[in-house]
């Protein structure tokens, strides 16, 4: 799947889990950046992104990610698989 | 028509030894050739009586909680409160012990030695269970009825409508939560919440009540018009909540700022008070007749970042209710460490409970999440620890929630982990814990109190619902209670 493929999905997903359909994301957004982004709001993101790209995260990836990048990087990593 | 009961017999029982003949080819070939809208369970599911024995559990408990109410109607007058003695002990609230004493003794201490003279409060935080005063009102009304005290407690300067009183606040206030529109300065109150006036009409994303939000932080509309040149909160209440004290938790104000009291039935202004100055967190406490119609008014060049208005009565115990909808607890890590320990000192807060949890409880399906949430919520109590040692904190887990599937509803199956999760950090950071799942009667307890209209299967409460939840939550801490008068007593 092309980078800019699952980055458009994956914005669908935070507009979803975020009820915000104005969200952009970038590379650089980071939870400061998101309304109601937060350490346990953040388990939801992953639950809807596992179903949406249908992949697994491990608890230790999830610690690593620091925005939005992160994220893209890993998803597009599994993919390959 | 000649009537055939036997040939009608017969077909009913070739049907159902084809719809069940359907169920086992299905499971095992994976082969739908009926419609796929129309749903058939399980061989297994269909052999699994499971859901009806946790029902009898949940049964159980629920005639045990009723039969100690006197009507339905009067299922707050619960007498039996009195009544506890030091040998009943608690099946649902795990109390432990500490370095100096049980997790709640300090709360314990200060009901003994502080309630004649002051008052002693109890925030409750939570989620959209709790939001508008639901629930708290009734812990509110037990605390009172035991110890004494008056008044609503925590008046936000704008929020939902309570279902304790009627509140109204002019358009210009703005509400910034460590959830929902987020404050750009991290300034947050007690509440997680901070309110500031603005000359001219503000227009939020909760203001219509939905749940829709920017991803911006401090994204209000302010629209033109007319401009206000103060602001003002209305509130009408009922005679068990008369007051004769008004405090005002405010900080960051650069210049002073006016405040007047109306007696809304009169329309008189009954006092005006002055609020200092104040680089970082004050509360201001004013003397005020219980006039149950009334209007508090803000004047000010600069808006102070205001926290939140008490009505008390000055002693006995005040139930402060602090509820975000959809919240998971999480963003209260951003209120400031040492305004948070002043406000905690300032509002002579006792008792923290924590009430949170099932906003996560549909997205977990892992240990490694749950010990994710684990360690969420550990910090989240040492904060509030570290902030003021001498608090005591009782954490309420999830309550038991279902999901439809397989033509019914059943409890989310990680539901148990995730309560011994939430137990792990509250006993590791030396808080009390009450078990709300088990206390509804565990795995599929939520159909039981859906049934008997008590809850909805997503789990929250019903009045009722919340009435037998209160009832059963100051109880709980009655028993420990007890059980530490009765140490105090031997002692001597």
């Amino acid at each position: 799947m092309q980078y800019d493929e699952i980055k458009s999905r994956l914005n669908k997903v935070f507009c979803t889990v975020f009820k915000d359909n104005s969200i952009v994301i970038t590379e650089e957004t980071t939870a400061n950046d998101i309304e109601k982004w937060d350490s346990l709001t953040h388990l939801i993101l992953i639950s809807a992104t596992e179903t949406e790209f249908g992949i697994k995260f491990k608890l230790k990836e999830l610690i690593a990610m620091k925005n939005v990048g992160d994220f893209m990087k890993s998803i597009e990593t599994k993919l390959a698989v | 028509m000649r009537n055939k009961p036997f040939e009608v017999l017969i077909i009913i029982l070739i049907s159902e030894l084809l719809l069940v003949g359907y169920s086992f080819y299905y499971k095992s070939t994976g082969t739908a050739f009926i419609k796929e809208n129309v749903r058939f369970l399980s061989p297994d599911k269909l052999a699994d009586f499971s859901l009806k024995d946790a029902n009898k559990n949940a049964d159980s408990l629920l005639k045990n909680y009723l039969s100690n109410t006197l009507s339905d109607d009067k299922i707050i007058k619960r007498t039996n409160l009195s009544k506890i003695g030091p040998k009943k002990q608690n099946a649902f609230l795990v109390n432990p012990v500490t370095e100096n004493g049980s997790a709640l003794d300090n709360f314990f201490k200060s009901l003994l030695h502080q309630k004649d003279s002051t008052t002693v409060r109890i925030a409750h935080y939570g989620d959209s269970q709790l939001e508008g005063d639901r629930m708290s009102y009734i812990v509110r009304e037990k605390f009172h009825e035991k110890f004494g005290g008056s008044g609503i407690g925590y008046v936000p300067l704008k929020d939902l409508s309570p279902v304790s009183y009627v509140r109204k606040s002019s358009g210009n206030w703005a509400k910034y939560t460590v959830f929902h529109d987020r404050s750009s300065k991290n300034d947050y109150g007690i509440s997680g919440a901070v309110f500031r006036f603005s000359k001219f009409s503000v227009h939020q994303s909760d203001d219509a009540d939905n749940d829709t939000s920017s991803s911006k932080k401090d994204t209000h509309q302010i629209t033109g018009g007319k401009p206000f040149y103060n602001a003002s909160v209305s509130m009408k209440m009922g005679s068990q909540y008369a007051y004769n004290s008004v405090s005002i938790l405010y900080g960051h104000a650069t210049d002073k700022c006016i405040v007047n009291y109306y007696d809304n039935a009169s329309g008189e202004r009954v006092k005006t008070d002055t609020l200092a100055a104040c680089t970082k967190v004050c509360m201001h406490k004013t003397q005020l007749g219980g006039y149950l119609n009334v209007k508090v008014e803000f004047a000010a060049d600069n808006s102070p970042d205001f926290y939140g208005m008490y009505f008390d009565s000055g002693k006995g115990v005040q139930v402060d209710n602090y509820a975000i909808r959809g919240h998971s607890g999480d963003g209260l890590m951003m209120i400031n460490d040492d305004e948070l320990t002043q406000m905690l000192d300032l509002s002579n807060t006792k008792l923290v409970i924590f009430q949170y949890g099932a906003n996560v409880v549909p997205y977990i399906h892992s240990d490694e999440a749950c010990e994710w949430i684990s360690g969420i919520y550990y910090k989240l109590f040492m904060k509030f620890k570290k902030a003021k040692p001498d608090i005591s904190i009782l954490v309420i887990g999830a309550g038991d929630m279902a999901k439809g599937g397989e033509g019914s509803y059943s409890s989310y199956p990680w539901l148990p982990k995730i309560t011994e999760a939430q137990k792990r950090a509250a006993l590791k950071a030396g808080c009390a814990y009450w078990d709300l799942f088990n206390m509804m009667g565990g795995l599929n307890s939520i159909i039981t109190w859906t049934d008997k209209k008590l809850a909805v299967t997503n789990g929250h409460f019903s009045e009722k619902g919340q009435k037998i939840i209160a009832n059963e939550l100051v109880e709980a801490l009655m028993v420990e209670y007890n059980i530490y008068v009765h140490k105090q007593r031997m002692k001597k």
